[in-house]
């Protein structure tokens, strides 16, 4: 028995477990920087996601990360497991001989960055608008949670609340490197200016202002 | 009388008349929908507009304004005369009304340099006035809308309405700022271009209580602060220069008197004309 051989013993054994407390959910993996979830899936399996393994608490408010039990051979960090029951979650560790970590998703997120021409010489007026943000990333499933503080809106309406801030946590790809002032969008129209991007081993960890006037 | 908030609908109905010349039926020089108000923009309506390609222009007074020097004295000056809808006609012996009855509406006859007057009330006629001042009148008889007056050698008949007099209480030069938010660089640009045009076009303005007023370009500003938000923003501050006024009714004069006195204030004599 070595390393290997135990870890792959154990996610057998997660996968026996999930065949009876898991719905069978689909796996994919992000063959390019675009919509993830639209590649063809690798596998379904049975999955089950918990916040301990005795399965005695529910996971919280303000919480994305959660335990993952099924078998995870075929898995690398940054897969995601999607099933209509339990919800979209992306794979963000797998420490050795260690449960496997996951994070919910519950936003689908683009991220942006504005371009301006590479050319020299006089080109156009400079700023941040909706034509010239290229996506970097397109249709990622990622956790949105509330951050810790607000700051005033500068758009300076009177019917303005301090900009809420929130963390993210979405798989990295590839050599993409997020910056500082990179915008995020989701699904439900929201609009985020990323403030600080750490690049984890269990993917990106960003906070980022919400830019909603 | 006219204050701020008239001054803010008047600069909203220029750059109205800026931004949609055809009429807000027609597109708007950009194309797109642009929304024009005093006041601030709702956040919620702002961000949809925005995400739509609109651009929303806001009004608002700022706290900044000038003491203006005024002449002594408050004058009223009248605005509008009150012309009455009633007319009396005399031909020889007769008074005829006709028009429209209309309160509040004075007639006044002067018969033999002797005054009569009657004020028209709520539901009278032509007949019912034309009876209300044969009763006052000696020997007058009145059929209809007809009063007749006989054996006297002068008869002179006047209406008069109510109309509007004001007077300035004082005056300033006020700040406004008209605010263009805009999703792009480009459209701020060129509804800027456009209402900063038409709001310098013209520095004489007319506001509801007809004193003058003059409106002149002050300072701009542009801030593209909020980009990340996808709002640019230009501000333009013109100075109105306009009179805070009072406004009374003003009857029409049908009754003038003039009195003649020595110079002891002792009466001479009373001329009613």
């Amino acid at each position: 028995m070595d390393a290997a051989k135990l870890r792959n013993k154990v996610y057998i054994g997660y996968g026996k477990a999930a065949q009876r407390i898991g719905y069978v959910a689909q796996q994919f993996r992000a063959t390019s920087a675009f919509n993830p979830m639209q590649t063809t899936p690798l596998q379904s399996l049975h999955a089950s996601f918990t916040t301990n393994f005795s399965y005695s608490a529910p996971n919280k408010y303000g919480q994305a990360a959660w335990l993952g039990v099924f078998d995870g051979r075929q898995f690398v960090a940054g897969d995601f497991l999607s099933n209509a029951e339990d919800g979209v979650f992306f794979v963000a560790a797998m420490q050795t001989t260690l449960p496997i970590y996951c994070v919910q998703c519950n936003r689908t997120i683009s991220v942006l960055r504005t371009s301006q021409e590479d050319a020299g010489g006089m080109i156009g007026y400079g700023g941040t608008t909706a034509e010239n943000e290229v996506a970097l990333m397109t249709g990622w499933p990622a956790s949105i949670l509330n951050g810790t503080k607000g700051e005033k809106s500068p758009v300076g309406l009177p019917a303005d609340a301090k900009t809420p801030w929130y963390l993210l946590l979405f798989p990295s790809y590839g050599d993409i490197i997020l910056r500082t002032s990179d915008i995020i969008t989701d699904d439900i129209g929201r609009r985020y200016v990323v403030s600080s991007a750490e690049l984890t081993d269990m993917g990106w960890r960003v906070t980022a202002m919400q830019g909603l006037v | 009388m006219a204050d701020q908030s008239d001054v803010m609908n008047l600069l909203a109905a220029k750059a109205a008349a800026a931004v949609y010349p055809n009429g807000t039926g027609a597109p708007s020089i950009t194309g797109t929908i642009v929304k024009i108000y005093p006041g601030w923009p709702v956040p919620n309506k702002l961000q949809t507009d925005i995400n739509a390609g609109g651009v929303h222009i806001s009004i608002y007074p700022l706290p900044t304004e000038k003491k203006v020097s005024v002449t002594l004295g408050r004058p009223y000056r009248v605005i509008t005369t009150g012309t009455p809808t009633l007319v009396a006609t005399v031909s020889g012996h007769t008074v005829t009304f006709s028009g429209a009855v209309s309160t509040p509406t004075n007639v006044y006859f002067l018969i033999d340099k002797v005054g009569y007057h009657y004020s028209v009330q709520n539901g009278d006629t032509l007949t019912t006035i034309a009876t209300a001042m044969a009763i006052q009148v000696a020997g007058a008889t009145s059929v209809g809308a007809v009063v007749t007056i006989p054996n006297v050698n002068s008869i002179l008949a006047r209406t008069g309405g109510i109309g509007t007099a004001a007077r300035e209480l004082r005056r300033q030069a006020k700040d406004f700022q008209i605010t263009i938010w805009a999703p792009t660089p480009a459209l701020r640009d060129t509804i800027a271009s456009a209402l900063d045009i038409a709001l310098s076009e013209e520095s004489n303005i007319s506001l509801s209580d007809g004193a003058p007023a003059y409106m002149i370009y002050t300072r701009s500003f542009q801030s593209d602060a909020s980009e990340n938000y996808l709002v640019y923003r230009r501000d333009f501050v013109y100075t109105v220069n306009y009179a805070t006024t009072q406004t009374i009714d003003a009857a029409q004069v049908v009754a003038p008197v003039m009195h003649i006195a020595d110079t002891s204030n002792n009466p001479i004599k009373t001329i009613l004309e």
